[in-house]
C-alpha cells in the first residue's frame, strides 16, 4: 500500500492553502506533520480524505487516483480519526466502533454479529476490549482516542489519518496513544498523524513532513530532517535539539543569564 | 468473556422493546372496554376475532356497533398517529443533531394548521380539510428546504432557521384567517382543529391516513441503522465512505411525510415527538436501532392512554392536544431536572 501526494495545491477563495505539495508513504510507515497553527495540516488530511475535491494535483493510492474512487472503496483504504469526537447523544464504546461497518452495509440493514465481532476484535487489537460496554462520553480522552482508532482498524482500512489526536490529552495519555499507534505502524498500517510538539515526532515516528507557509519546508527520516534550523523556520523560536542516548530532545534555548 | 459480550450486545433493548410491545397491545384491548357503553373484555375479544374467525355470535349488535364502528377506528388512529409523531420527533433529532428537535420543527405543523384552517374558511368537507392541511404541511417543509439550503453556511442551522421563519410566517396566516372567519361557526371549527382531537373518527379515515404514514414509515425503519451516522460529526461520516447529504434528505423526506399526515387527520398534538423520545432514550439508549422501534411502540402506547384519558374522564371530551400539553410539558421539566443531578 502505497500513499503518494503529487503536486498538490489548494485554495480557500483567492488564498492558497497549499502549494504544491508532493510526498509519499509505504506500508507501515509512521509519519509525523509539522507546523505552525494554519499551516493547513487538517486542509492536506481533507484533500486525501477526499472531503475537499477541488484541489489540483493528485492523491494516488497504490497509483490509482483516489478521486476516481466511489467514497465506500476510499474508506476501504483510509480512515480519519478525528481530534475530538463529540456526539450529541450518547452511545456505548461498542457501538461507536461499530458504525465503522456503514462501509460494506447496504443501506436497509444492520450490522451483523459478525460485524460485531470485528469490532471486538479491534478493540481488543488496542487493548480495550473491556471498555466496550461502557459510555463512550464517560470515557477519558485518551481511552476515547483509542476506540476511535479501534473504529478506524475495524474499517479495514490500511492509512490511519489523525488530526492532532494527542491535542487534548494528559501527558500519560499522549504517551499512551503515540505507543500504542507506534505499534500499529509496526503490524503494516500506514499513519499520518498531525502534532503541534515537535518532540513526539522525533521520539514516535520514523518520517516527518514538515509544512511552511503552505508548501513542503522538509521531507524525509525525522532522524536527518529535525535539525534546529528547520524548528526555528517552523516556529519562529529559538530551539536546540541534544543529543542523547535515547535519542533528540527538543528544548527551548533561553537566554539564562539575561534573566538573573 | 469478550465473545459472550459481543453476542449479548443488544439483548437488553431488545427485551425492553418486547416489554413496551406487550404493554400496547394490552392496553389496545383494553381500550376497547372503556367507555360510555360497557363492553366486557370477553366480548370485546370476541367480537375482534369474529372479523377473521367464524364466531358464532352472542353479544349484542350494539357491542359490535362500538367496538368496531367507534372505538375500532379511532383506538387504530391513535396508535398511529402517536407512532407517526414519535418516530419524526426521534428521526429530525438525529438529522439535526438537536435533542430539543420535535416533529413541527420544519414548520408542518404550523403549515397544516394554515390549510386546515383555510379549508375550514372555505366550506370544505372533512375530507378536504385532512387534504388541503397534508398539502400545506409538506409545500411548507419544502419551502423551508429550499429557503434553509440556499443559504450559506452550516446546512443544519440554516434549515433550522428557516424552520422558525415559515412557521411564524405560516402561524400569521392562521391567525389571520381566524380574524376573517365567520365567528358563529368556523371560529370554534379552526379552533377545536387547532387543539387537536381523534373524535369522530371513521374506519374510512383511517385507511385514509394509513398510506402516507406506512409510506414514511417503513424506509425510516429500514434505514434507522444508520441514521446514527447522521448524528456524528459529518466529517467522519463521509470518511466511513457514508453519504450523508442523501440519507439527511431521506430521513427529512420520511419524516415529514408522517408529520403532515398526523397532523392532518388529528390535528395538533403538541408534546408527543419531544417527549416519546427522550422517554424511549432513557429506556433503550441512543442507539437508532433500537430507539426507532422502541420510540414507535411507546409513541402509539402513550398516544392510545392519553386518548383514553380523554375521552373518559369528564363528561365532554377534552381535546387531546390539551392534554398531550398537560402531561407532556410537567414531565419535560420532570426529565430535564433529572438530567442535572446526573
Amino acid at each position: 500500500m502505497e500513499l503518494e501526494i503529487r503536486n498538490l495545491s489548494f485554495s480557500f477563495k483567492d488564498h492558497e492553502v497549499l502549494k504544491d505539495v508532493s510526498f509519499s508513504v509505504q506500508k507501515g510507515d509512521f509519519l509525523s506533520v509539522l507546523g505552525p497553527n494554519g499551516v493547513g495540516k487538517s486542509t492536506l488530511f481533507r484533500c486525501i480524505l477526499g472531503s475537499y475535491r477541488n484541489y489540483t494535483g493528485s492523491v494516488l493510492i497504490d497509483g490509482r487516483d483516489s478521486k476516481e474512487m466511489h467514497p465506500r472503496e476510499l474508506a476501504s483504504h483510509i480512515a480519519y480519526i478525528p481530534q475530538a469526537h463529540k456526539p450529541t447523544f450518547g452511545y456505548s464504546v461498542l457501538d461507536v466502533v461499530l458504525m465503522s461497518a456503514a462501509r460494506h452495509l447496504s443501506p436497509f440493514s444492520t450490522p451483523s454479529s459478525k460485524d460485531t465481532e470485528r469490532s471486538m476484535d479491534s478493540l481488543d487489537k488496542l487493548g480495550i476490549s473491556h471498555l466496550a460496554q461502557r459510555d463512550f462520553m464517560k470515557l477519558s480522552g485518551g481511552e476515547q482516542q483509542l476506540v476511535l482508532v479501534a473504529r478506524a482498524i475495524s474499517q479495514n482500512a490500511d492509512i490511519l489519518i489523525m488530526d492532532e489526536p494527542t491535542s487534548s490529552l494528559d501527558f500519560g495519555n499522549q504517551l499512551r496513544v503515540l505507543e500504542r499507534v507506534c505499534r500499529l505502524s509496526e503490524e503494516g498500517y500506514t499513519v499520518l498523524l498531525s502534532t503541534h510538539n515537535p518532540q513526539h515526532a522525533m521520539t514516535y515516528s520514523a518520517k516527518v513532513l514538515a509544512l511552511y507557509e503552505g508548501s513542503v519546508a522538509a521531507f524525509g527520516p525525522s532522524k536527518d530532517i529535525m535539525t534546529e534550523d528547520l524548528m526555528k523556520t517552523l516556529y519562529g523560536v529559538p530551539i536546540s535539539i541534544l543529543e542523547t542516548d535515547k535519542g533528540g530532545i527538543i528544548v527551548p534555548e533561553r537566554d539564562r543569564e539575561a534573566r538573573s | 468473556m469478550e465473545t459472550k459480550s459481543a453476542t449479548q450486545n443488544g439483548k437488553r433493548e431488545r427485551i425492553a422493546i418486547l416489554i413496551l410491545s406487550v404493554l400496547l397491545f394490552v392496553l389496545f384491548i383494553f381500550s376497547f372496554v372503556i367507555g360510555r357503553y360497557d363492553v366486557p373484555v370477553t366480548d370485546v375479544i370476541k367480537i375482534l376475532l369474529s372479523r377473521v374467525f367464524p364466531i358464532t355470535q352472542n353479544w349484542t349488535s350494539n357491542m359490535e356497533t362500538a367496538v368496531i364502528n367507534i372505538r375500532l377506528p379511532r383506538i387504530l388512529l391513535a396508535c398511529l398517529v402517536g407512532c407517526c409523531l414519535a418516530t419524526a420527533g426521534t428521526s429530525y433529532q438525529s438529522v439535526f443533531q438537536n435533542p430539543m428537535a420535535a416533529p413541527d420543527i420544519l414548520g408542518a405543523s404550523s403549515g397544516a394548521c394554515f390549510g386546515a384552517a383555510l379549508a375550514i374558511l372555505f366550506d370544505f368537507s372533512k375530507m378536504g380539510i385532512t387534504l388541503t392541511a397534508f398539502f400545506f404541511s409538506i409545500l411548507t417543509v419544502t419551502l423551508v428546504y429550499i429557503i434553509g439550503a440556499r443559504i450559506r453556511g452550516n446546512q443544519i442551522v440554516n434549515i433550522l432557521l428557516a424552520g422558525i421563519m415559515v412557521s411564524s410566517l405560516f402561524s400569521a396566516g392562521t391567525s389571520y384567517i381566524k380574524l376573517v372567519a365567520d365567528p358563529s361557526n368556523q371560529l370554534p371549527a379552526i379552533t377545536y382543529w387547532l387543539m387537536g382531537s381523534l373524535s369522530g373518527t371513521r374506519l374510512k379515515d383511517v385507511g385514509f391516513a394509513v398510506i402516507p404514514m406506512l409510506i414514511g414509515l417503513a424506509p425510516i425503519f429500514l434505514i434507522r441503522w444508520r441514521m446514527n451516522l447522521l448524528t456524528i460529526n459529518e466529517e467522519e461520516a463521509k470518511s466511513m465512505g457514508v453519504n450523508t447529504k442523501l440519507l439527511r434528505f431521506a430521513v427529512i423526506v420520511c419524516a415529514t411525510f408522517i408529520t403532515a399526515a398526523s397532523v392532518a387527520c388529528s390535528g395538533m398534538i403538541g408534546w408527543v415527538g419531544l417527549v416519546i423520545p427522550h422517554l424511549s432514550r432513557k429506556i433503550v439508549g441512543n442507539n437508532c436501532r433500537y430507539l426507532i422501534p422502541a420510540s414507535m411502540i411507546f409513541g402509539a402506547f402513550f398516544l392510545l392512554l392519553v386518548d383514553n384519558i380523554s375521552r373518559n374522564l369528564l363528561a365532554t371530551e377534552i381535546p387531546i392536544g390539551i392534554l398531550t400539553a398537560f402531561i407532556g410539558a410537567p414531565f419535560f421539566i420532570y426529565l430535564m431536572m433529572q438530567k442535572e443531578n446526573h
